[in-house]
């Protein structure tokens, strides 16, 4: 491992300005590795008295320096930098950001379920709300979709279509539409990003610049077959940018500090996942998901190519009805062990969105939170995986592709009572298939490294390789369609030491396979039936050495999709099962 | 404020009632593109020779915007009052007029200041409840208090023929005719401690403003809000129902205009909790009590859902002591 004592080293301050908390995250080097320091934390400051989100931050990295003795900021509240030789200061500052409404966005393709998809997804890989969409499949009058685009008042518009050398005139009709919309918007005029068909970046410059601060960004889709969202969500992350630095008092130093790289969390959290995909560069995917109070992100990443699906639901009132709407409130009334009526979880999920920091006091209050944590993971996953990297295997349609590792982190999934909970919740609302290892970002890192990763890459390596994330398990999870009680598995576990031990999993079982951290296992894994455990193909056996995690070895043949029993009394009984396996209460 | 830029109808230090608009703005209205060519059977270019209108143009409704042309000697008129956004090609395209949108003060009060293009700031002494739902309505009428006991749900037959053209405090709803009833008296608005969140649809359809001071249940105005407007009851009052918005900075308020002339100090804003505040507790088995803040625990609490939180002991008002998560605490006035 490249050690810093060869380089000149230089401390970060990562500032991450969310909702409701600011966090001041301090990384420097220690006995020649960097490692994460520590973190101050503050309330965000954008509302009255202060009305000015650097208060927050000078208030997180005084507690910083409560925490750690070292001073960042002089006299006047200037951020120290670079570090002096008292040890005052830091050398560089990343700044993530979360704050305020999502962005309000039209998304414009040429057709509905080829380019059009690709706007929406394009749109949402940062905080956006799409407030309509338009293609050449719809069916409104032209000047209807013009009052559309003129009614929705966007921040953004998202415009898709055209394949590379394919036909354009459609496409320049479509944006004749969206020039003449953008000239009669009353007030501010969106910010308009173009990722069709390369070859009209001219024509388009001519028809929109007049009108719009226009972006051009590579085609996203290409080809009917190929989407390609990458280059163009760094764009989409930058417009988000320039809005909330006019939009929020005090951002603009915040910029200046990070040499004009602010960056939505969002697009930190996945550049690390994107990252980690290029390392392991196997056969598998690497999954991220960010459970934050209001917003909830998935980045999912193969080889280096990575699709970012950013769902801020939590952060308007109509969220919580979109997320309840159609079977959604079933989603969350499924995962409860014990009998509720709809209205009381529904009134006391309308109260969380009014009080979104407070937290759940009782057991019933924390079995709903719970409960709702799964069912916006399963609703966000649900909209992402069409987006998400084509060459991802996968085990049946409806199952999540091969992914490992998968990297946890925001504060619904981190500040849970146990381990357990956070590992349990994840493997009920992810249902991992094959062979993965589930990491827990119990610090909320993720976000702040990604923003790091540009000015000091080796720090990102060093902070990933210290320890700073948790393993939680490694998930055994094989797929097969079987009855109930029907033997799935072998597992040969050989320990360091070569003693053995076997287990025969049915079709059905959670178990726990103690591992200490640390320790590691050599697992021969036959699986019968045809079950599909990730080992390149049905029935196929294989050897994977796993080290432990806080809960061990998960086994979860409970099935993909997982099935829960509908009768109420039958479910909760098994809910329940599952709760003591996991050692919950 | 505007929700864009427009025309401030007011003048700094001038006096406005709640329901007068002190701002308007164009906001977006509607549409029409007109082929001009296919309606009178003409080519692009002829349709030039026929044209009666240009981009910018004022149209009223029935305003001929081309023709006549073939035997029939056909003409296109204008469906409707407003201007011409482009004419050519064959196509007219318009922009009918609308209403603007007004801008209503919410509040008695004086203009302090003109923010301009966007709005103003109004000042008022008075009472301001603070609530957590609103139906976005306004009115303005006298308030009636009925009498919460045992914290018993407000029913269809408590809104008797007295409470017409009133705006009447109950403590909850958990009943959708209770919400009629109001309606067909009808009320100037309803406040209320709580509501079941099944009546939201219908709460937020309702023509009279609706402001739910503590959130969604069936529990009762907490204690200090109830005792405020209880003292108050047959005043006049302003139910401004905004829905809440944490980003746009909008909470749905009542304010009870002072009748006094004499101007209190400011309202002191703090964000930080400390002993001896006023604290209502908004999650948990004590949700919508309020106490007195008596201490700030040193260590992080455990509480019973098993998350560990840095926590305060708070006094009720029955004089029982109960240990709350901070965040689980909103200072109150």
């Amino acid at each position: 491992m490249m050690t810093t004592s060869s380089l000149n080293t230089e401390s970060l301050l990562a500032i991450d300005i969310g909702d409701d908390l600011t966090r001041a995250i301090l990384y420097d080097v220690a006995g020649g590795l960097y490692r994460f320091i520590s973190a101050g934390i503050s309330a965000t400051t954008s509302f009255t008295p202060d009305s000015d989100v650097g208060e927050g931050v000078r208030k997180a990295i005084k507690q910083l320096r409560e925490l750690t003795g070292r001073n960042l900021l002089d006299s006047d509240g200037n951020l120290i930098i670079p570090s002096q030789e008292d040890g005052s200061g830091v050398d560089q500052v990343a700044v993530t950001i979360s704050i305020g409404l999502p962005l309000r966005a039209v998304a414009v393709g040429q057709i509905e379920n080829i380019s059009l998809e690709s706007a929406c997804r394009l749109a949402v890989t940062t905080y956006t709300e799409i407030i309509d969409t338009i293609s050449l499949d719809d069916q409104r009058k032209q000047e209807a979709k013009i009052d559309a685009i003129i009614r929705a008042q966007p921040d953004v518009i998202v415009i898709a279509g055209g394949l590379e050398e394919g036909a354009w005139k459609s496409v320049v009709n479509l944006l004749e539409m969206v020039g003449l919309a953008c000239y009669l918007l009353p007030g501010k005029r969106p910010e308009v990003l173009y990722a069709g068909n390369q070859a009209l970046h001219d024509e388009i410059k001519a028809l929109l610049d007049p009108y719009v601060s226009l972006q051009l960004a590579p085609n996203v889709r290409p080809t009917l077959d190929d989407e390609f969202i990458g280059t163009a969500q760094e764009q989409m992350a930058d417009i988000f940018r320039k809005i909330k630095l006019s939009e929020f008092s005090g951002l603009q130093e915040l910029d200046e500090w990070a040499g004009e790289k602010l960056l939505p969390t969002a697009t930190g959290f996945g550049r690390i996942i994107n990252f980690l995909s290029k390392v392991y560069n196997g056969n598998k995917g690497v999954l991220g998901i960010d459970v934050g109070v209001s917003t909830n992100t998935i980045a999912a990443a193969f080889r280096g190519d990575m699709v970012l699906s950013v769902y801020p639901w939590m952060k308007r009132w109509d969220g919580i009805k979109d997320l309840l709407a159609d079977k959604g409130m079933w989603g969350i009334m499924r995962w409860l062990p014990f009998e509720i009526t709809e209205d009381s979880v529904r009134d006391y999920l309308y109260n969380r969105i009014i009080y979104p920091n407070s937290i759940a006091v009782t057991r019933e209050e924390m079995a709903v939170e719970l409960a709702l944590v799964r069912q916006i993971i399963r609703h966000a996953l649900s909209e992402a995986r069409p987006g998400m990297p084509m060459a991802l295997g996968k085990s049946g349609e409806k199952n999540l592709p091969w992914f490992e590792p998968i990297v946890a982190s925001g504060k619904l999934i981190v500040d849970m009572p146990t381990y357990a909970h956070s590992l349990l919740t994840i493997l009920d609302a992810l249902q991992p298939s094959g062979v993965t290892t589930i990491v827990l970002d119990q610090n909320n890192l993720t976000a702040s490294l990604g923003a790091s990763a540009t000015v000091n890459p080796l720090m990102v390596v060093q902070v990933i390789e210290s320890g700073a994330y948790l393993n939680l398990g490694t998930v055994i999870s094989p797929v097969v369609d079987v009855r109930r009680g029907t033997p799935i598995l072998r597992i040969r576990m050989t320990y360091e030491a070569g003693d053995e031990v076997n287990v025969e999993v049915k079709q059905g079982d959670l178990e726990i396979l103690p591992l200490a951290p640390g320790k590691s296992v050599r697992l021969y894994l036959q699986p019968l039936h045809l079950a599909d455990i990730g080992m390149g193909g049905p029935g196929r056996a294989g050897t994977v050495r796993v080290m432990g995690g806080v809960m061990g070895i998960v086994v979860d043949a409970r099935g993909r999709p997982l099935q829960l029993p509908e009768d109420g009394g039958r479910r909760r009984e098994m809910l329940v099962k599952w709760l003591k396996t996991f050692g919950i209460e | 404020m505007l929700p864009a830029e427009g025309r401030i109808l007011v003048t700094s230090g001038q006096k406005v009632s709640p329901l007068d608009v002190v701002a308007e703005a164009n906001l977006p209205t509607k549409h029409l593109i007109i082929n001009i060519a296919r309606e009178l059977g003409l080519s692009s270019q002829q349709v030039d020779e026929v044209l009666h209108c240009k981009q910018g143009d004022k149209v009223n409704e029935g305003d001929v915007l081309a023709g006549p042309a073939g035997l029939i000697r056909r003409v296109v008129k204008a469906p409707g009052n407003g201007r011409v956004i482009f004419a050519g090609e064959g196509q007219v395209m318009l922009e009918f007029d609308q209403p603007p949108y007004g801008l209503r003060a919410g509040m008695p009060g004086v203009v302090t200041s003109l923010m301009p293009d966007r709005g103003v700031e109004l000042q008022t002494t008075g009472v301001l409840i603070q609530g957590v739902w609103g139906n976005d309505k306004l009115d303005v009428g006298v308030m009636r208090v009925i009498k919460q006991e045992n914290g018993n749900p407000l029913k269809s037959k408590d809104l008797d023929v007295k409470f017409k053209g009133a705006i009447v405090v109950g403590g909850y709803c958990n009943d959708l005719d209770i919400l009629r009833t109001a309606a067909e008296l009808p009320v100037r608005g309803l406040i209320l401690g709580s509501m079941t969140s099944s009546l939201e649809p219908d709460a937020s359809n309702m023509p009279f403003p609706i402001i739910l001071i503590d959130g969604f249940g069936e529990l009762p105005l907490n204690v200090a809000a109830y005792g405020v407007l209880q003292a108050n009851d047959q005043r006049e009052v302003v139910l401004n129902a905004e829905r809440y918005s944490r980003w746009e900075f909008k909470r749905p308020e009542i304010i009870i205009p002072a009748t006094t002339q004499d101007q209190p100090p400011d309202p002191v804003w703090t964000a930080e909790l400390s002993p001896n505040q006023r604290v209502k507790i908004v999650r948990g088995p004590y949700r919508t009590e309020i106490g007195t803040l008596i201490t700030l625990r040193s260590k992080l609490e455990t509480f019973p859902s098993g998350l560990r939180a840095p926590a305060a002991v708070v006094r009720l008002n029955k004089a029982a002591t109960v240990v709350v998560p901070l965040v689980n605490l909103e200072i109150i006035g």
